[in-house]
Order: C-alpha cells, then structure tokens, then sequence
C-alpha cells in the first residue's frame, strides 16, 4: 500500500521527480516472513530477525507468526490468491509437493539465484536435507530451513532395571523385539516391586501410588509417535525401498503408492504383533504419543529429533537418543533416514520489485551462515542444515557436552544419499498419511490384516494422487 | 405489516439498513456463492489451474462409501449428543426447579461449562480420560477395562459425544428450567389432585406443555452437534481413530485445509448448508404453525 | 360421600405463622364455606387439606382415616382452581377423563361418566374442544367437571368464580349450589365474597388473620356474629359499628355524642365508662322525626333499596338503608331501635351478650 501511494506521488509530480527517486532509493527494502515458529522457536525467530535487520541496512525484515503448519500453509494460499503473498513463507515438509506445483505463485531458489545473482550452491547443504527441497536434478527449490529426522529414545534407567545395556540400544527389529520382551517382563510388570525402587522419574509417582491406579503408571515396552512418516515412510528410507513409483515421486506426478510391498505388510505386522503381545502401545497420531515417553510410560520412544527439548524438560530419568533400528531381512545395511521439518518458499506478488526478490535471496544467504545454522541448531534442537554449520557445532564441541545431539546428523549422513532415500514428493501427502493412520488404526484395533491394511491405503492414496495431478493441470 | 414507512424517500432507508445487508452479504452470501461455485470446480490450492467439472465432485462424493459412511455417522452423532444433553439439561433442569437449598449457586455452576472454550473443554476431558496419563482412564484401565480411544472407535466417538453434550448441557439446562417455570403451577397442582404422580404426571402434563421449549432445543443441539463441535472433536481426536470420530464438518476441515481438495470440500460445504436450510425450514414451519394455531 | 375432621391444624410459614390451631368438623355431604379477607389463611387452610402443602401440626381425617400424611394423589379429593389450571394441550374429554384413566376405569365407564357430566354442565357440543377456545365460564364448567366424574369423597373449591363476570358469578353460583346438592358431595369452599359466602354454605367458617372466627350457618352469623369483625364483614352495606361507653348497671350505651341507646334485651356486665362498642345493621336505622339528627352526605340508589351515607352530629359516621328511592333532603333524623342492636367489647371486640 505505502509503496502504490509514494509510486503516485512519484507519477504525479514529474517536475520533482529526480529529488523523490533520490529519497526512494534511501528507503530501504521491506519484506515479510511468514512462520509457524511458537514458544521458544518463535524467540528464536525473532533473534534471526533482528541479527538480520542489523546485518543488512538497506533491509527490513518483519517475521510474522501465522500459526500452525496448515494455518500458515493456507494464510500464504490465501494471501497469494489476494495478491498479498509474503516475501517469504514457511511449509511444513509435506507441504512441499503443494508448492512445487504452485507455478507462478513461487520463485524457487534456483530461479531466485539466477534472478538475483546470488550465490547459493545447493553443496552447501547437507544431502540428505538439500534433497528433500531439490528437483530431481539437484537444483534447489525451497530452502532448507529447520529440520528434523526419526530416531529412537530409549530410557536408559528402565534398560538398567530390565538388565538391558544402557549404552547398547537395540540396532535391528529383532533386537527391538527381544528389548520389548525383556522391558515387559522386568520392567512394565506393574507387580514387579523393582520397578517402584529403581527408576528415577517414575519412582517419584510409583511410590505414592495413585487412589485410581493402584500399581501406579500402566508401562509399555515401546510406542512410536509419527507412525506413518517414522515407521513406513522412513522405514522406506533406510531400507533402500521405494515408498512410491516415480522415486518417492521425485521424478514425476503420475507417481502411485507402494508402500504394500512385504517389507511394508511385515512391518506394520510387527506392530501389530507387539501391540498383541502387550510390548508396544499405540498413542495415537503425529507427535501425540510423545508425553508416554517422558512420563515413563514406554521405555522406548521412536520420535522426532526435534522432540528432545520436551524430554529434556519433562523427563525425570536418564534417556539416550539412539539412531533408528533396521529389518536386516529386508536390508543388508541401514541406510540414510531424511528429514521432516519445514522450508522456506519464496513466493510471487503482483508489483513485486527486483529489490525485494533481492532482499529475500540475501536473508537465505543469511540463513546459511554457518554460525547462524550452527546457533539456529543449537537453540531450536534442530539439525544444522549446512555442512558447515555441523562442523562449526563440532568443533564448538557441542556434540560432545549434549552427548546425543549429533544422532539426527549421523542418521542423514549413515549412507550416500539414493533415489530412495531423499524424501517424499507426493502431492496432498497429509491426506495420504491420515489415510495410511486410518487404516493402521484399525488394523490395531483388529478389524483388518495388515496387508489389507496397507492395500486399502494404496488404492485410497492413489485417488488423492491422481486428483491431486489432475488439479495442478499434470 | 400494517406500519407503513415515514420516510420519505428511499436514501436514507437505504443507508441505515446498509451496514446489516453488507455484513450478511460478506459474511454469508459471498462466501456461499464462492463455495457454491468451487463445488463446480476443479482446482489447485493456488487457483491456478481452475477446470469447471459440473456436478463431479458431488457424485464422486456420493459415490464414496466412506462420505457416506461420514454422513450416517453425523446423524448418529448429532441424535446421540442432542439425546444426551437435552436430556441431562431437563434432568438437572428438574432438579433446579424444585425448591433445595443453594439452588442460586447450583444454578450458576450450570452454567459454567458454556462459557468455557471448545479446546479447552477438550483438553479437561483428555486430562481425564486418556488412558495414560487420565484419572478416570487410568481408573479404568487398572480396573480392566481396555479403554484405548487411540484405538478404540467406539471408545473415541463415545468421549466426543460426551464431551460435546457436556458442552451443551447448560444451554438446555437454562432454556428447560424457564420452560418449566412457565407452566402454571396450579395446572401441576390440578394433576397432582387427579392422582396423577411422578413420571407419569411429568410425561403426560409436563412434557407436552414442555414441547414447544424442547423442539426448539432439539433443533438447536442438531445444528450444534453438527457444526460447533468442530473444535471439541478436532482437539480430541482430528476425526481419528480410523476415521470413527470424523462428522460432517470435520471432513469439510480436513478436506478443505489439511488437505486442500478444494473442490470436494466447497461440494461438502454445499451439502451441509442444504441440511441447514432444511432443518431451518424445518423450525420456521413447525413454530408457525404453532403460533397459527 | 365422608365426614372430615380437622384437628388442631397448623402451618408456619418459615417465621410466619399463618394458621393457628384449626379444628373443624363437617358433616357428610355438608357444604362449608370458609370466608374471609384475603391473607386470612382460607387457602391455605384448603391447600392443607388437599395436600398441596404439609401442615405444621394437626391431623386431617377424611372419612375416618387420617390422611395428613398422604400425597394428594391418593386422598381421593377434587378440587376446583381459581384460575381452572386446565391441562391446556388436552380437548375437554380428556382433561375430565385424566383423573379417570389414572385410576384405570375401563373405556365405557370413562365415556359414561364423562357424557353424564357433560350434560349435567351443558358441554357436549365442547368435548372435543381445547381449553384455549374456551370462554372464562365454559372453562369454568369444564373444571368443575372434571372433579364431578372424579366422584371423590370430598370437594374443594379455591374462588373459583373469582375470575368471572359479576352475571356469570351469579348464575355459576346458583348451580354449584345445585350441582352440591344433587351430588351430595362433602365440600370445602373458599372465598372473599361474603355473599357467596352466605348463599352458598351450609355453614360458615368466618376467618380473621390465621384464626377462626365464627363457624355457625349463614343466618346465625348474620344474626349473631362472634364479634365486631365478623358483624362489619358479613352483610351488605357492612353494619355501623359505634364507639360507645356502657352507663351505670350496663343498660344502655352512651354513644359518644352523648345520646343514649337503651339495651332491650337485658344489662351488659361491665363498670359504668367501660368501653363498648355498638353495631347497628343500615336497614334497621329507621327514619323518624324527633331522632338523632344525620347529615346525609350520599346517596346511593340501589333500585328497589337506597343506602344514605351520613354523618351524626358528633361526625359519626353512619349508613342508613331505606326501602325505594330516597326523596328526603340533605338532613333527616334517625332512631336506632333498641332491638336491633348488637353490643360488642371494645377491647377484644368479642360480642357481649347480656348477663344472666
């Protein structure tokens, strides 16, 4: 609006033209970012913010939180619609197939590059990061901003009590299921007294047992949050299997489902086995099953990496952060997991100026400041994104007093990045998740096999897949 | 009807009815019209590729055993909520209206739960019924009883009903107790002289003058069961487990935001305002015709 | 058809208490009509006997068994409302017949009884009707059928021509009086209305502030009421009541004015100066030069009767009935003739009868 009003005034007194172009190119550029960062991520945010503007004279930039992923997601749709779009903008990991078929309504950072003449090389980033957010020939499309992967907490106390190694976690499914057993037997027995003794954390509420539940807190062995993106679609990752035709999608839009191959069906049957056997206990979707390991519920906890902020916080007992277990019956060898996490788009506006796109490159180059990213990571519990920025961490010696913390960056670098292991790139990818919950929840709940399970996800996933290129004009 | 306008032209009529007729065309007629026309569409979120596909998405809608399923599960839904909280308003209702002591305070405590937000009435009832970390649902799970609404369909679409009608129990609790207020005492009194006593009195003197109140609230908890329970129900399950928990407008939601199928999402948007209208009509033809009588 | 015994019945009110000590008997099939001013207790005294409200204290015996404890549903009474408290969303039938399906009366016997009270109150073109498109006496009619069909032991009546016109209260009142008497139904009538009061009972149960009065039939309440209250409630223009002292050996009053009224029928206990006071009905003040002197300062014409409204010279103020229209002056003279008075003490306001 300010810009329209001083472009009239600019046009409306020709004869003072040349002292009021002066006084514009003063101005410094302004831009917008858009984010769904709340809390202690949302400081952080606003610490990026400020040590840009103070970085870059000639620019202002305002971050503006716009809630959610979706929320944000749908607020920058809506926003592009009505010729508002922000300079920059945040999309959750599955949003990113929505955004590379956005067209015109996205510069991606490529084109931003070419445009610009910044200098922004995709071998800055680490692999497994830079491919989620590339095109299939390795140009970047999004910038890579915080990230995350699949990993395994477990609670060393309750590994102690349970005569397990603390410093050993389970490496394969077989070690996982052998641990869950021995976990169940010694340690999630609500009669075994040992249990009230030893552990640390839940000691505190064993001992006092509650009026309502008299053996104290129910424990299971195991439980997983992200069931959908953790056990099947990076289980795809590390066993080198696609998850879908075209790479994962990678390679076009016609891609269709595949995630019902045996490896998959044995997979969930795992699950389901565990769930029967009383050693893992489904919590729900996403990141709602989280609070049952930091209150002491499960023993082990597949999770988010970027959940070690709350189990630091709220767990009461000594945990480790372990990388994820494989099916050697599937794989020789684990392979690489990706991430999850966000991006940052640019995106497109009626009158937007060379500046502005300018201004956006410029805080991308920013970002990828290896002490920003190494700051960035520390702060949030991210991973840095930047190869540069995970050696600055090292040789800060961060890793070494946050034993754990270089797990994530292990994991995206445990093997060279393959056609499978670079993430997903499916259109309406919620929607194909919440489908693949649904039909997992009622396996769970024993009203169909898993391989009819995993089919019906198929078949149901390929109808949003095909009305999802049908609706981008593909 | 009979009063005819003292203005004297049609300026200034215009003028002071013009900001309610602006507010309900922005407010309702256009975003009615839009979705109208995206349930004729085909469209990316972006609306850069917009293809007109007629009544598809209706029929692919229809033609979907699980939207079908969504729509009877609604209607369970919306019966078993309006069921539960009108009856649990009159309950309470009838006990307010008798003379106890501190009846004034156990009025207003009534009355609490409707001001408290969707969210954080969802989040009370999960601190009390998940299985974990819940006092009831702990009690129940050392008390063997497999509660799981993780898992558990029936368990999931049985704590959304009650932490829905939980909600609405006040509204009817409010609208009942005046209900039963307005009945003259002496026609009580006259039944009671008849020999009429208890449930008998109360169904067959009681409930009858009490009808018109409660056709009103029936038709009230229906709208609400099916639109305002949006926040309880996403904040407690998203629809889930499989998709036991997810009524009309939740799938409206999710189609619509989650997962930005436009077209599908305008189309169930269309099909709920239809049941709205229809179940207004409803109201309009039934209250007119008794207050023609 | 019963006998009912009220004994020593009470009712408080938190603090308040509103009726002290009722004890009453009525006869089987008699018609009693309590009376009095309105917050006197007479409602609440037929609410306590209905059951509608617990007494404090007492016992009420309806046939010989002690009901006090029952609900109203099982007393096996009916009762006729001031406002008619109508099941308004049941037709004329089924608010007679409610009563009666409760007590599970088979079909025909309901129809039966119904259709007799139908013609007996002149309803059958109304069964199917609604209360709401009724007139004020229809609905009437309608309440009290619904308690003839009931055919209980006992009838109780709440005002229940209060809300109608003073033609249709007139004519209403006469067939209640009827209906009573063909049923022979015991029964308990309230009201405010003396004259209702007076046409109707068999006797009279005059009220005054909780506690009863006089109970005695019509005519001896008008002809000996208990004391000064009753004697200015009872009877139309209500009685003179004069302040007076009684003279030396309590054969006449000395009214204030000075003039002296002899008592026919014998002395007055009480010391000379005692305060007394003396009540004299307005149709038996005779005109009649060489009495006292009244200033009339109104004149009511009733048609075949005219109330004069007057003042003695004293300023007291008196009422006087006369026969036809009144064609004297402003002025006339009056005597108060010694037959016709009655003496009550001043005090407690308890007639005085003479001594023995």
């Amino acid at each position: 609006m300010k810009r329209r009003t001083l472009l009239a005034g600019a046009a409306a007194a020709p004869v003072a033209a040349a002292p009021i172009v002066k006084v514009l190119a003063a101005e410094p550029v302004k831009i917008t970012w858009w984010h769904a960062m709340s809390g202690a991520l949302g400081d952080q945010v606003a610490r990026i913010t400020k040590q840009f503007n103070a970085a870059h004279k000639d620019i202002v930039l305002t971050s503006v939180f716009k809630g959610s992923y979706p929320d944000t997601l749908n607020a920058s749709i809506a926003a592009w619609r009505a010729g508002k779009a922000p300079n920059v903008t945040q999309v959750f990991d599955v949003g990113t197939g929505t955004m590379l078929a956005a067209g015109p309504a996205v510069k991606q950072i490529w084109q931003l590059a070419k445009e610009t003449g910044a200098d922004i090389k995709p071998a800055t980033y680490i692999p497994a990061v830079r491919g989620y957010y590339s095109l299939p020939d390795g140009r970047l499309a999004s910038m890579p901003f915080n990230s995350s992967t699949a990993v395994m907490w477990y609670n060393k106390d309750a590994f102690k009590m349970a005569g397990l190694d603390p410093e050993k976690p389970p490496q394969t499914w077989p070690e996982v299921l052998q641990a869950a057993r021995v976990l169940k037997a010694k340690w999630a027995d609500p009669l075994n007294a040992q249990t009230k003794a030893t552990t640390k954390g839940t000691a505190a509420s064993a001992a006092k047992p509650n009026a309502a539940s008299k053996g104290g807190l129910i424990r299971y062995a195991v439980t997983t949050s992200w069931l959908t993106w953790i056990q099947f679609e990076e289980f795809s990752a590390i066993h080198n299997i696609p998850f879908a035709s075209e790479d994962d999608g990678f390679k076009g839009l016609g891609a269709v489902l595949q995630c019902n191959s045996p490896a998959h069906v044995a997979q969930l049957q795992r699950f389901m086995d565990m769930e029967k056997e009383g050693t893992f206990k489904y919590g729900g979707r996403d990141s709602a099953p989280d609070p049952m390991f930091y209150t002491g519920v499960v023993a082990i906890g597949f999770g988010s990496s970027a959940g070690r902020g709350d189990i630091v916080r709220n767990a009461k007992f000594d945990f480790g952060e372990a990388l994820m277990p494989w099916d050697p019956a599937v794989s020789k060898e684990p392979h690489n997991t990706f991430i999850g996490g966000a991006s940052l788009w640019a995106m497109t506006s009626p009158h937007r100026t060379a500046a502005e796109y300018k201004a956006a490159a410029a805080f991308f180059q920013f970002l990828a400041l290896p002490e920003q990213d190494a700051m960035w990571a520390q702060n949030s519990g991210y991973v840095p994104v930047t190869l540069a920025g995970d050696a600055l961490s090292r040789k800060q010696g961060y890793y070494e007093k946050n034993p754990g913390t270089d797990v994530p960056i292990k994991s995206l670098l445990r093997s060279p990045v393959t056609p499978y292991t670079r993430g997903m790139r499916l259109g309406r990818l919620p929607e194909i998740r919440n489908i693949l919950y649904e039909e997992c929840e009622l396996a769970f709940a024993g009203k169909q096999t898993a391989k009819q399970a995993l089919d019906k996800t198929v078949t149901r996933g390929n109808v949003v897949l095909r009305s999802f290129q049908k609706s981008v004009g593909g | 009807m009979e009063r005819r306008t003292i203005f004297a032209g049609w300026k200034l009529p215009m003028l002071l009815v013009a900001p309610q007729l602006v507010l309900t065309f922005v407010f309702f007629y256009w975003p009615a019209l839009v979705a109208a026309y995206e349930s004729l569409t085909r469209t990316d979120a972006f609306g850069i590729h917009v293809t007109f596909v007629g009544l598809a998405n209706f029929r692919s809608l229809f033609a979907d055993p699980l939207y079908r399923a969504a729509i009877l599960r609604t209607v369970g839904f919306c019966a078993a909520v309006t069921a539960l909280a009108l009856g649990l308003g009159m309950v309470l209702a009838v006990a307010a209206d008798r003379e106890l002591r501190g009846r004034d305070l156990y009025r207003v405590l009534m009355i609490w739960p409707y001001a408290v937000a969707p969210a954080v009435s969802a989040v009370l009832w999960i601190l009390l019924l998940n299985p974990q970390i819940g006092f009831v649902g702990r009690f129940l799970v050392t008390h063997g009883i497999r509660w799981d609404y993780a898992l558990n369909g029936n368990q999931a679409m049985l704590m959304v009903v009650l932490a829905s009608a939980w909600k609405q129990v006040s509204y009817n609790f409010i609208f009942v107790l005046a209900g039963l207020q307005s009945i003259p005492k002496a026609v009580i009194e006259a039944a009671r002289m008849d020999g009429a006593r208890g449930w008998y009195r109360f169904r067959t003197v009681v409930l009858p003058l009490l009808s018109p109140t409660l056709f009103f609230l029936i038709v009230v908890d229906l709208v609400y069961a099916a639109f305002d329970t949006f926040g309880t129900i996403w904040a407690m399950t998203e629809g889930g487990p499989a998709q036991a928990t997810q009524t009309l407008v939740v799938k409206v939601y999710n189609d619509g935001v989650v997962n930005l199928d436009l077209g599908s999402s305008s189309a169930q948007s269309v099909v709920l305002m239809v049941g709205v209208v229809a179940l207004t009509a409803l109201q309009f033809r039934f209250l007119g015709r008794r207050s023609g009588a | 058809m019963a006998t009912l015994v009220i004994e020593k019945l009470s009712k408080n009110f938190g603090p308040i208490e509103v009726l002290r000590d009722i004890d009453l008997e009525l006869a089987s099939g008699e018609m009693l009509v309590i009376v009095g001013a309105s917050g006197c207790g007479k409602s609440t005294l037929l609410r306590l006997v209905a059951g509608l409200e617990e007494p404090t204290r007492g016992r009420i015996i309806l046939d010989g068994r002690d009901v006090t404890p029952l609900d109203p549903s099982v007393r096996d009474i009916a009762m006729v409302f001031q406002n008619y408290a109508l099941y308004p969303h049941m037709s004329v039938f089924d608010n007679m017949a409610y009563g009666l399906r409760i007590r599970g009366l088979a079909k025909p016997e309901i129809q039966r009884r119904v259709q007799e009270a139908a013609t007996l109150l002149g309803l059958e073109p109304l069964l199917a009707r609604k209360p709401r498109q009724l007139s004020g006496g229809q609905r009437q009619r309608v309440a009290m059928g619904r308690a003839i069909v009931r055919e209980p032991k006992l009838f109780l009546f709440d005002e229940p021509l209060s809300n109608l016109d003073a033609k249709l209260r007139v004519s209403m009142r006469a067939e209640i009086r009827r209906l009573q008497r063909r049923l022979g139904v015991t029964s308990l009538y309230v009201t405010h209305d003396q004259v209702e009061a007076m046409t109707l009972g068999d006797r009279l149960l005059v009220m005054h502030r909780g506690v009863p009065v006089q109970l005695a039939t019509p005519m001896e309440v008008f002809d000996r009421p208990a004391d000064a209250y009753v004697a200015g409630f009872i009877g139309t223009p209500a009685m003179n009541l004069l302040d007076a002292t009684l003279t030396a050996g309590g054969t006449a009053a000395r009214l204030a004015g000075g003039a002296l009224l002899p008592f026919a029928d014998g002395r007055r206990p009480g010391e000379e100066g005692k305060n007394i006071i003396v009540g004299i009905r307005p149709e038996h003040v005779r005109i009649e030069a060489g009495g006292m002197p009244l200033a009339i300062d109104l004149v009511e014409p009733l048609g075949s009767e005219t109330v004069l409204l007057g003042r003695l010279a004293d300023e007291t103020m008196l009422s006087v009935k006369v026969h036809g229209a009144w064609a004297g002056g402003e002025r006339t003279e009056i005597v108060i003739p010694s037959a016709s008075l009655h003496v009550f003490e001043g005090k407690s306001g308890l007639r005085l009868d003479p001594a023995r």
